[in-house]
């Protein structure tokens, strides 16, 4: 669906972690939650305490994050807030195929078949959220939340030149006017492919929106946009059955906007698979609810409160929580040592 | 047909220069200007740093200039020109040149054979200018002291301090192990030029300077140019008598 089609038409840019070093950049907290749920697993399950609650999440949380800050990386995590009226439905949809995967995981035989439906049924509740956002706090790691969509107030906070970039393995960052994306943030390393089982090497990889723009031979966001509801998005998924992402970028190309589509024969059927005026779902993107309401500091981290809560309440090992708590410490310092590391931009 | 041709008897001042500037940029256009020479300039994917080189007609042995008026652009990868530099040796007879708008052959000569390499051009997007700065503070040192300064500050932390301080110029690294100083005062031998209208201090990246100090070998002097969070100039004098030039420009850590 959307953006991630125009895969091979658009050339991202691989780099290291080191090279983001110095750099804040404003993470998509339901992606990255739901990265960590999916893929930090045992025996086809999330990792759970003893009571059975589920921990993947803070696994995540912590030892990524401490691998992304001794790079000298500032992140701070954005969190969805109330999603637009036109993106209910699509979480009804998913709401639906999560209860399908449920009764086929119940069902289930294999491990690898256990795995597949376990990762389909996770849901991010309220308590997953409120467990990360604590963890956060107790890291000393800002964390921001978002009025409505997290990836618009991460793009928000990248246009005002508060973080360098927006984190997230979705596009949609450049649709809501993020100039810089970074995808791969949590994942780099060597990882396991989820389908194949083949161990690849996860990059970080850079996507700049006039890059895109160039590459697509776009000449605004607002062609862009117009692109991504053609192909499908958050808020009409099923995009308009019968254009593919090629066919698409030509009429975008051709006509310049939805609006100039609107003359031709093709119009009655576009018309008919969006649930609302193109306008509608446009200005979703390109005035999206956002907040200057954030502060961004990194502080010291609270070594005892994250033993209280991830080793005492959450049955982590003491050992390796420690270890990576003395290691969030030294980086942090280091952050507050090494400075910000400028670009050439600004002495032209 | 030969569209133009620079040879040298020793590979040495392209070997080293390529090196560096290979690990610093991905790519990196390389402009055959009628007039002026060979030359290029790039900067890195995350614009920290910019290469700029310069090679003057006269730097080689044998030339053939492009007879058209207009410059020839060809793009490298500079992945790929770095794998030839390590297949040259510092004394193969070197010939760089083209036959046509696609691709750019590299010769290499020694006892009696030749190897051919035909690097194919990619295409580059844009060429940057070289940005324009009121340094502060020139100094000219011996390569030595720049290679040893930045190996040692790498021991301990990956940023470095380079500054001047009452006629001494120096390079600062601080970290959970310790700290060095490696430094230089006026009126030293390896001091060969030093112009400071004030005292400067400012931070940098150390592993893109542990790229750029790879020129340093087939240099003669170093020149540095500073100033208060300001980008760093590092200037390599390459050729038989200094006539090429290799510049970095590396962007600052600025505190917060």
């Amino acid at each position: 669906m959307g953006l991630a089609e125009l895969r091979e038409l658009i050339e991202p840019e691989e780099t290291e972690l080191k090279a983001l070093s110095g750099r804040e950049i404003a993470i998509d907290a339901f992606n990255a939650l739901y990265q960590f749920l999916t893929t930090i697993m045992k025996d086809g399950r999330p990792l759970m305490d003893s009571e059975g609650r589920i921990t993947s999440h803070l696994n995540g949380l912590l030892y990524r994050t401490v691998n992304l800050v001794e790079e000298g990386i500032k992140p701070v995590y954005v969190f969805d807030g109330e999603p637009p009226e036109l993106k209910r439905r699509t979480l009804r949809e998913r709401e639906e195929r999560k209860k399908e995967a449920e009764e086929r995981l119940k069902r289930a035989s294999s491990r690898e078949e256990r795995e597949k439906y376990a990762r389909q049924v996770v849901r991010l509740s309220d308590e997953l959220i409120e467990d990360a956002k604590r963890l956060l706090e107790l890291m000393g790691i800002p964390w921001v939340q978002a009025p409505s969509e997290g990836e618009a107030q991460c793009a928000h906070m990248a246009r005002e030149g508060d973080v360098w970039a927006a984190g997230s393995q979705d596009y949609d960052s450049l649709l809501f006017g993020a100039p810089r994306l970074v995808r791969n943030l949590t994942i780099v390393g060597q990882r396991k492919h989820p389908h194949t089982g083949e161990i690849i090497e996860v990059k970080p990889e850079i996507l700049e929106l006039d890059d895109v723009l160039d590459q697509l031979g776009l000449d605004s966001r607002e062609q862009l946009v117009d692109l991504a509801i053609l192909l499908g998005t958050d808020y009409n998924p099923d995009g308009i059955p019968g254009i593919g992402p090629k066919r698409a970028l030509q009429l975008i190309r051709k006509y310049g906007s939805l609006d100039e589509l609107q003359d031709t024969e093709l119009w009655p059927k576009i018309e008919r698979h969006l649930p609302a005026e193109p306008e509608e779902i446009r200005s979703l993107f390109l005035e999206p609810k956002v907040t200057d309401d954030y502060e961004l500091e990194w502080e010291e981290p609270d070594e005892e409160g994250i033993v209280e809560f991830l080793v005492e309440e959450r049955d982590f090992s003491e050992d390796r929580v420690r270890r990576a708590v003395e290691r969030l410490r030294k980086a942090m310092k280091e952050l507050g040592r090494k400075g910000k590391q400028e670009t050439l931009d600004a002495f032209f | 047909m030969t569209l133009f041709r620079a040879y040298q008897e020793e590979a040495r001042y392209f070997k080293y220069a390529f090196n560096a500037a290979g690990k610093v940029v991905e790519e990196a256009p390389l402009i055959i200007s009628p007039d002026k020479g060979i030359l290029s300039r790039a900067m890195d994917a995350s614009h920290i740093a910019m290469a700029v080189l310069e090679m003057p007609w006269e730097m080689f042995d044998e030339y053939e200039a492009p007879t058209e008026e207009e410059e020839l652009i060809y793009g490298l990868d500079m992945e790929e020109v770095t794998r030839i530099v390590r297949r040259t040796r510092v004394t193969d007879e070197f010939t760089l040149e083209a036959e046509s708008e696609d691709e750019v052959i590299v010769k290499l000569a020694t006892g009696g054979y030749e190897r051919e390499f035909r690097l194919r051009s990619i295409e580059i997007e844009d060429i940057p200018d070289e940005p324009e700065l009121d340094y502060t503070v020139e100094v000219t040192v011996v390569p030595d002291f720049v290679q040893d300064a930045v190996r040692d500050a790498d021991l301990v932390s990956d940023t470095v301090k380079v500054g001047v301080e009452d006629g001494t110029f120096y390079f600062k690294a601080e970290g959970e192990r310790g700290t060095v100083q490696p430094k230089v005062q006026e009126g030293a031998e390896a001091l060969l030029g030093f112009d400071a209208e004030e005292d400067v201090e400012t931070a940098y990246p150390l592993d893109y300077l542990k790229d750029m100090i790879q020129a340093a070998q087939g240099a003669e002097s170093v020149i540095i140019r500073l100033g208060e969070d300001m980008p760093l100039e590092l200037e390599f004098r390459i050729g038989p008598a200094g006539e090429g030039r290799l510049k970095f420009y590396l962007a600052p850590r600025v505190e917060e």
